[in-house]
């Protein structure tokens, strides 16, 4: 028992000092910073390299310390900074970035394999009467104390610290007061980055080195920080306290195989009952202006391409999609099985960026949960099929209609929660959907899975097996296509537009606000659903370890690319996040950093996403309202309405007062 | 006009995006006076002061202060160089206390904290509210103390020159007279101040010089005799 607790405070020490970087993070900026786990196995592994080579343990911590304090700030510096333009979902999301590039380039260097790093104190112990404590397990505590205190004092005592509390609720105000709002930005990433890297080197002693394990570390700590609240520090004390104490409790009498599923259940929970956490609550802002900078500094292609009249948009657009139809259906005759393969693993990739399109698209809920739902299906269409021989079909539509339900059932606390709330709570749910899968071993095959055979009898004989599934796939996806624009830019699009820009202004004009962002969820859970049971389809086999946090990102990532909202956005991104590990799949260690760049590159160069290229060809937007009795604007020039008349336009775009 | 100009504009051009505000404003505030900037709704008078503190840059034309262009300097800096910006909806943050609010305003006078509770008592004396409420988180204040606290906030960095984008907006009117007692107070003690106001009558009793905006430019100028018998009615409410 007492050796529970002792390992309960243990992982409390873990999580407040992994948690402090994210909260930090958080507070200044609103943002999930994902590069946080990747930026703290940095000095694990610089410590690692230095005493190997004969360095003193505390140099290397030390040394290694310093380097991630650095990464961070550079992140800062040469990525989030130049993302001001993008909401901070869209930042989150970017941090993946410069996280997977580590990642590929630890995995690079080091390789996957486990490393040791010696613990800081040796093996001892130290006796508190029957109960002894290990000295490393002491140490953690102690380092977890101080951080908490460091941090305290930093925030509460230090002109750095009202500084940076300042700059956190109104940056405008805080400029135009003399605080130097970047450096302030820098030096918060410069902390968390170290640490990261202290919580690192704390784990460390106990796992071995791997390029992901801070990461998975730190995902595993959500519930930790949202018990306590994203805002609080003590608060991140206590609910690291608490979460420590729930989960060796559980590890210890119920299982050790569950735990990211407790993590997730403790997240849906706590936030249901508190929706900023026990102890946070709602940050408050300055009311000031958000002053975008002016465009006349940015690089416009639109500017300089031709504008086509809507008819000549509107063949191209007819043409474009028969061409494409008529491709997809021709395809098997032309290329190989191999190229297949790709392009039907593209298909099935669109079905659920279409899914996460109406949550993180349309309804504008950044969401890191699609990969669960893409598992439900899947799992439910593998044991339907497989162990209780439902035919192939009925088996499929069970199993959408199950990842629906769960998608609704998802919904209930995830829609009344937005930004960092909204992508803990859906990364846990990620995160947790495999392990539960895997846990009835003999049903579902745990973690090593099971083959699925599907039963496509001979509709077109001569033809091979792959290329019958792909016309399926493709045909899916196809409908799936259609029916994505269909509902977008129908009464249920504009719906979730209307409570993306604004819940109260919505509600204010009679949409109901939860139904709508239900509809989101249940009708992503059903596309994820039929996306997992397409893959499975054509893979033939199921595993835990294929629905990963990374597929999560990669998707909502692949809607971000393409362009969120458009349904060519989705398409778009797919082909973007299926094709780019493909290509360099030469040289597979460095895909991820390959992937990590092109990602930040997509974001930073177009930041309406790739489908927003074609839009430079297309006129101004007719406005939907014209002010009566002027003639309304065709667009065939190409150039819209006057400058005089854009002007109110723009103005009431950009928020600001005069 | 007489005096060393401590601001100038000069064919100012300024906006937001692809909408242009400033069209060519023009207008000096010299050393020690107070000059008022009138005009309704949506002429650009918080643009004005925005491209003074530099929050936004013009896109033509220079802003003097002091001697030095303003245009390549940023926010911040300019906050340092001595010129306090006391924003429109009072700017106060929320989550910190008031004498919080009141050291971040200091931050740009570079003095350590230990070095100003001199000026810090003449905030109090100024407002003495805002002592009996210093421990208290800001969002906790009415709208007329907020607003007290915007204008001690600025005055806590020592500065040149003041200047207050509509101290005025959303206050009972005895609470105006309050806000206008202190700015006359502030005056009367050297500071420059810049102000923006709707209300006209209280801003032309404080003014030393007077401009009329409107669409983006000065219309007229003048002392507030010389405005007051042209403009409409409605802005003597």
């Amino acid at each position: 028992m007492s050796a529970v607790i002792v390992a309960a405070l243990t992982s409390a020490a873990y999580f407040v000092v992994l948690g402090l970087g994210i909260v930090l993070i958080y507070r200044q900026s609103g943002v999930l910073n994902f590069s946080q786990g990747p930026v703290g196995s940095l000095a694990a592994y610089t410590a690692y390299l230095l005493i190997q080579h004969g360095a003193p343990y505390w140099v290397g911590a030390a040394a290694g310390i310093t380097v991630s304090a650095a990464v961070s700030a550079g992140i800062e510096i040469l990525i989030i900074r130049r993302l001001s333009r993008h909401s901070i979902d869209v930042v989150g999301i970017a941090t993946f970035g410069p996280g997977l590039v580590i990642i590929g380039v630890l995995g690079a260097i080091f390789g996957n394999a486990d490393l040791p790093l010696p613990a800081p104190l040796g093996g001892g112990q130290l006796h508190f009467g029957f109960v002894g404590v290990g000295y490393s397990e002491l140490f953690a505590m102690a380092v977890a104390i101080v951080a908490i205190g460091g941090v305290y004092v930093l925030l509460q005592r230090t002109r750095f610290g009202l500084s940076l509390r300042a700059a956190s609720e109104g940056p405008v105000t805080a400029g135009m007061l003399g605080i130097n709002v970047s450096r302030t930005r820098t030096g918060v990433w410069a902390i968390a980055g170290a640490l990261g890297g202290l919580a690192a080197i704390m784990v460390s002693g106990h796992y071995y080195l791997e390029p992901t394990f801070v990461t998975t570390f730190t995902f595993g700590s959500f519930a930790a920080i949202v018990l306590g609240g994203m805002e609080s520090i003590l608060g991140l004390a206590i609910g690291s306290v608490l979460y420590g104490l729930l989960s060796s409790f559980f590890a210890f009498l119920v299982t050790a195989r569950l735990l990211q599923t407790l993590n997730f259940l403790t997240i849906a929970v706590a936030l249901s009952v508190f929706p900023y956490g026990i102890f946070g609550r709602r940050l408050e802002h300055v009311a000031e202006p958000r002053i975008k900078g002016s465009r006349r500094n940015q690089f416009r292609l639109s500017d300089r391409i031709p504008k086509l009249s809507p008819r000549v948009v509107m063949i191209l657009r007819i043409a474009g999609i028969a061409i494409g139809v008529t491709g997809l259906a021709v395809l098997p005759f032309i290329i190989g099985d191999a190229q297949l393969y790709i392009v039907a693993s593209v298909a099935a990739m669109f079905v659920a960026a279409s899914g996460l399109n109406f949550i993180s698209g349309y309804a504008g809920q950044g969401s890191l949960g699609q990969a669960g739902f893409i598992a439900i299906g899947a799992y439910i269409y593998a044991v339907l099929n497989m162990q209780l021989h439902y035919p192939s079909l009925l088996a499929g539509i069970v199993a959408i209609v199950v990842a629906a339900a769960a998608g609704v059932l998802f919904g209930i606390p995830a829609i009344r929660l937005s930004g960092v709330y909204l992508a803990m709570i859906t990364l846990a749910f990620t995160l947790a959907v495999p392990e539960l899968a895997a846990f009835p071993q003999n049903v579902t095959g745990g973690s090593l899975g099971m083959a699925v055979t599907s039963d496509l009898g001979g509709i077109v004989p001569g033809l091979s097996l792959l290329a019958k599934q792909y016309w399926l796939i493709a045909i899916v996806a196809i409908a799936v296509a259609w029916v994505s624009y269909r509902l977008g830019t129908g009464k249920l699009g504009r719906r979730w537009k209307a409570v993306r820009d604004s819940e109260l202004g919505a509600a204010s004009i009679g949409v109901p606000v939860s139904r709508t962002k239900l509809n989101a969820f249940g009708l992503s859970g059903a596309f994820g659903g039929l996306s997992g049971v397409l893959t499975i389809f054509v893979v033939g086999y199921i595993a835990p370890d294929s629905y990963t946090v990374w597929l999560s990102a990669f998707l909502f990532a692949a809607i971000i690319i393409g362009g969120r909202g458009l349904t060519l956005g989705s398409a778009l991104g797919s082909i973007f996040v299926v094709a780019i590990p493909f290509i360099t799949s030469s040289a597979a260690v460095w895909s991820q950093v390959f992937f990590g760049l092109s990602l930040l590159l997509v974001l930073w160069l177009f930041p309406g996403g790739l489908a927003s290229l074609l839009n430079v060809f297309r006129g101004a937007v007719t406005p939907t309202f014209r002010r009566p009795g002027t003639a309304p604007a065709t667009g065939t020039t190409g150039r819209g309405p006057t400058t005089t008349a854009a002007k109110p336009v723009v103005a009431a775009k950009t928020g600001v007062g005069r | 006009m007489t005096g060393t100009p401590l601001l100038e504009l000069r064919d100012v051009y300024a906006g937001y995006g692809e909408a242009s505000v400033l069209e060519g404003v023009n207008f000096t505030v010299p050393v020690g006076t107070c000059v008022v900037l009138l005009g309704p709704n949506g002429v650009g008078k918080s643009t004005i002061l925005r491209t003074v503190s530099g929050i936004i840059k013009p896109s033509g034309g220079t802003v003097s202060y002091r001697g030095n262009d303003l245009r390549r300097i940023p926010d911040y800096k300019i906050a340092r160089m001595g010129l306090a910006h006391v924003p429109e909806g009072r700017g106060i943050f929320p989550g910190v206390t008031v004498l919080e609010n009141l050291r971040i305003g200091g931050f740009a006078s570079g003095a350590r904290t230990a070095e100003q509770s001199e000026t810090l008592d003449r905030v109090y004396t100024l407002f003495p509210i805002l002592k009996e409420r210093a421990d208290q988180p800001a969002a906790a204040l009415s709208g007329g103390q907020q607003q007290m606290l915007a204008i001690g906030r600025g005055l806590m960095s020592q500065p040149q020159l003041l200047i207050l984008d509509e101290p005025s907006l959303g206050l009972s009117p005895l609470l105006v007279d309050q806000v206008f007692d202190a700015l006359r107070a502030i005056k009367e003690q050297g500071t420059t101040v810049l102000l923006v106001e709707q209300s006209a009558r209280h801003a032309l009793a404080l003014a030393d010089h007077v401009y009329v905006i409107g669409e983006g430019k000065v219309t007229r100028d003048g002392t507030p005799a010389e405005v007051r018998d042209t403009l409409d009615a409605e802005y003597l409410s």
